[in-house]
C-alpha cells in the first residue's frame, strides 16, 4: 500500500488545507474499496503493476485535486474578448509604430545607423521588450482587477440597447460616388502635383536665390504621378464595374508600396538642398546663417519624409491584410470575419 | 472533419450532456444513505458509470449547497462518510425531475417531427 499511500499524500499537496484530511480520507476509503474488490475477484492481492495501473486509472494527483477546487480564471470569459482587444490596440498603436520608427532610422536615416552601432540597436529593442512586457503586465493586472469586481461592474448591468453602435453595412459593391469623387481627388492631386514646380519658384523665388535643391530630386517628381495615376485606373474601372470590389485593396497596396519606395529612394538623397554656390561674398556671419537654414531645411524634410514613410508603412500593413483577405475570400477560405474587425479598429 | 476531432467534439457534447443528468441520478440515488464508494456501484450497476473524480467533487458541491446531508461513521473498520439526501435537496429534486420530464417529452417531440 505504500504507493497509494505516495499517491493520496500527492493528491493531498494540492489541496486546500482546511479540506486536506477530509478529502484524503474520502479517497482513500474509495480507492482501498477499490482495491479489496479487485483482490477478492482476483483471490490474491494485487501486485505493483496492477495497484499502478487502478492509480493512473484515477488520474494525475493534481487534476484529482483540482476537480475539487472552483472553477477559476485570472480574467473570465466576459472580460477576456475585451482583454484581447486592448492588447491588439497595444500592439498595433505601439509595438508595430516602434518597430516602424525603428525599421525607418535604421534603413533610411544613415546619421542614425552612424551613430547607433549594434549594441546601440540591441539596447534600443531590449527596451522596446521591457515596455511591451511592463504594459501587457498592467493591462492584465487591470483586468484581473476588474473580473474580480466584474459582478459589480455598473456597465455590465446597466446598459441600453439602442446606445449600442451601428452595424457596418457590408458592402458588396464600391459605391459609385465614392469612386466619383476619388477621381475628382485623384484629378486635382495630379494637376496641383504638375502646378507645383511653377507654385515653389514663386513662392520661394527669394530662397532659391540662397538655396538650391538637390537635382537627383526631380528623377522622383515624375514617379510620384505612377501611384496617383495607378489609383486613378483603379477608381475608372470601379466606377464603371462597381462589383468589382476586389481591385480597390491591391490596387492601393502596389500604389502604397511604389510611393513607400520613392520616400524611401527621397530620404537616402540628404541633403535636399545645398546653399548657392558663388553667392556674393558676404561676412562669415551670413554664410552661417544660411548653412544654419539650409540644415534646418533639410531636417525638417527629411523628418517630415520619415513620417510620411511610417504613415505609408500602417497603410500598406492595412492594405495587405485587406488584400490576403480578399485573396482567401475568393478561395474560399475563413477570416471574413476578422477582416471586418481589423477596418473598424484601423 | 478529422476523426479524432470528430471523437474529442463527441466526447465534449457527451460531457456536456452529462453533467447535469449525473447531478439528477446522485440526487436520486441518494434518497438512501450511500458513502462514496457504493454510490459509484450502485449508479455503476444501474448503467450510469461515473469515475470517482467526478463524484467526489460533486458530492461536495451538493453537499455545500444544501443538497445533501452526510456524516462520517465507522463501518467494515473503515471511517466512511455517508450522504443521504436533504429535506431541501428532496425538493430540488423533485422540480429538477418535472423539468427533465418536460425537456425530454419536448425533445421526444422533436425527434418525432424531424
Amino acid at each position: 500500500m505504500e504507493l497509494l499511500d505516495r499517491y493520496l499524500q500527492a493528491v493531498r499537496f494540492w489541496l486546500p488545507k482546511a479540506q486536506q484530511k477530509d478529502i484524503i480520507d474520502e479517497l482513500g476509503d474509495d480507492l482501498r474499496s477499490q482495491i479489496e474488490d479487485k483482490e477478492s475477484a482476483l483471490g490474491r492481492p494485487l501486485n505493483e503493476d496492477e495497484l499502478a495501473a487502478l492509480l493512473l486509472q484515477t488520474g494525475h494527483p493534481m487534476r484529482v485535486a483540482g476537480r475539487y477546487q472552483p472553477q477559476q480564471s485570472l480574467i473570465g470569459p466576459v472580460l477576456f474578448p475585451l482583454y484581447k482587444f486592448v492588447l491588439k490596440m497595444v500592439t498595433v498603436f505601439y509595438l508595430v509604430p516602434w518597430i516602424l520608427v525603428w525599421i525607418a532610422l535604421v534603413v533610411f536615416v544613415p546619421s542614425h545607423r552612424a551613430d547607433n552601432p549594434a549594441l546601440t540597436v540591441l539596447g534600443g529593442w531590449a527596451s522596446l521588450w521591457t515596455n511591451a512586457f511592463v504594459i501587457f503586465g498592467i493591462i492584465t493586472l487591470v483586468f484581473a482587477v476588474l473580473e474580480k469586481f466584474q459582478s459589480s461592474l455598473k456597465a455590465l448591468e446597466k446598459w441600453d440597447p439602442r446606445k449600442l453602435p451601428a452595424a457596418p453595412k457590408r458592402k458588396d459593391r464600391v459605391p459609385r460616388v465614392e469612386s466619383v469623387f476619388e477621381l475628382v481627388f485623384s484629378g486635382l492631386f495630379i494637376l496641383g502635383w504638375l502646378a507645383l514646380p511653377g507654385i515653389a519658384r514663386e513662392m520661394f523665388a527669394p530662397a532659391s536665390k540662397i538655396l538650391v535643391a538637390n537635382p537627383a530630386l526631380s528623377v522622383y517628381y515624375w514617379l510620384a504621378l505612377i501611384p496617383a495615376c495607378l489609383g486613378m485606373a483603379q477608381q475608372f474601372v470601379n466606377l464603371f464595374r462597381p462589383q468589382w470590389i476586389w481591385l480597390r485593396p491591391p490596387a492601393r497596396l502596389l500604389s502604397t508600396a511604389i510611393t513607400l519606395w520613392i520616400a524611401g529612394a527621397m530620404l537616402k538623397l540628404y541633403p535636399y538642398c545645398t546653399v548657392v554656390s558663388g553667392l556674393p561674398a558676404g561676412d562669415a556671419k551670413d554664410a552661417a546663417r544660411y548653412a544654419n537654414l539650409a540644415f534646418a531645411v533639410n531636417r525638417i524634410s527629411e523628418w517630415s519624409l520619415i513620417c510620411f514613410a511610417l504613415a505609408l508603412c500602417i497603410a500598406l500593413i492595412v492594405f495587405a491584410f485587406q488584400t490576403v483577405q480578399i485573396i482567401r475570400k475568393h478561395m474560399g477560405g475563413p477570416g471574413d470575419r476578422s477582416s471586418v474587425q481589423i477596418s473598424q479598429v484601423l | 472533419m478529422k476523426p479524432s476531432t470528430e471523437n474529442e467534439l463527441f466526447e465534449n457534447l457527451k460531457l456536456e450532456l452529462r453533467r447535469g443528468c449525473l447531478i439528477v441520478a446522485v440526487l436520486a440515488q441518494l434518497r438512501q444513505e450511500h458513502y462514496g464508494y457504493t454510490l459509484r456501484k450502485a449508479l455503476d450497476d444501474l448503467g450510469l458509470a461515473i469515475d470517482e473524480g467526478t463524484l467526489y467533487p460533486l458530492l461536495r458541491r451538493l453537499e455545500s449547497q444544501g443538497l445533501l446531508a452526510s456524516e462520517w461513521r465507522e463501518e467494515n473498520k473503515r471511517n466512511k462518510r455517508f450522504y443521504r439526501l436533504s429535506a431541501e435537496g428532496g425538493l430540488i429534486l423533485k422540480q429538477l425531475l418535472e423539468e427533465w420530464q418536460t425537456i425530454n417529452a419536448s425533445l421526444e417531440r422533436i425527434l418525432q417531427e424531424a
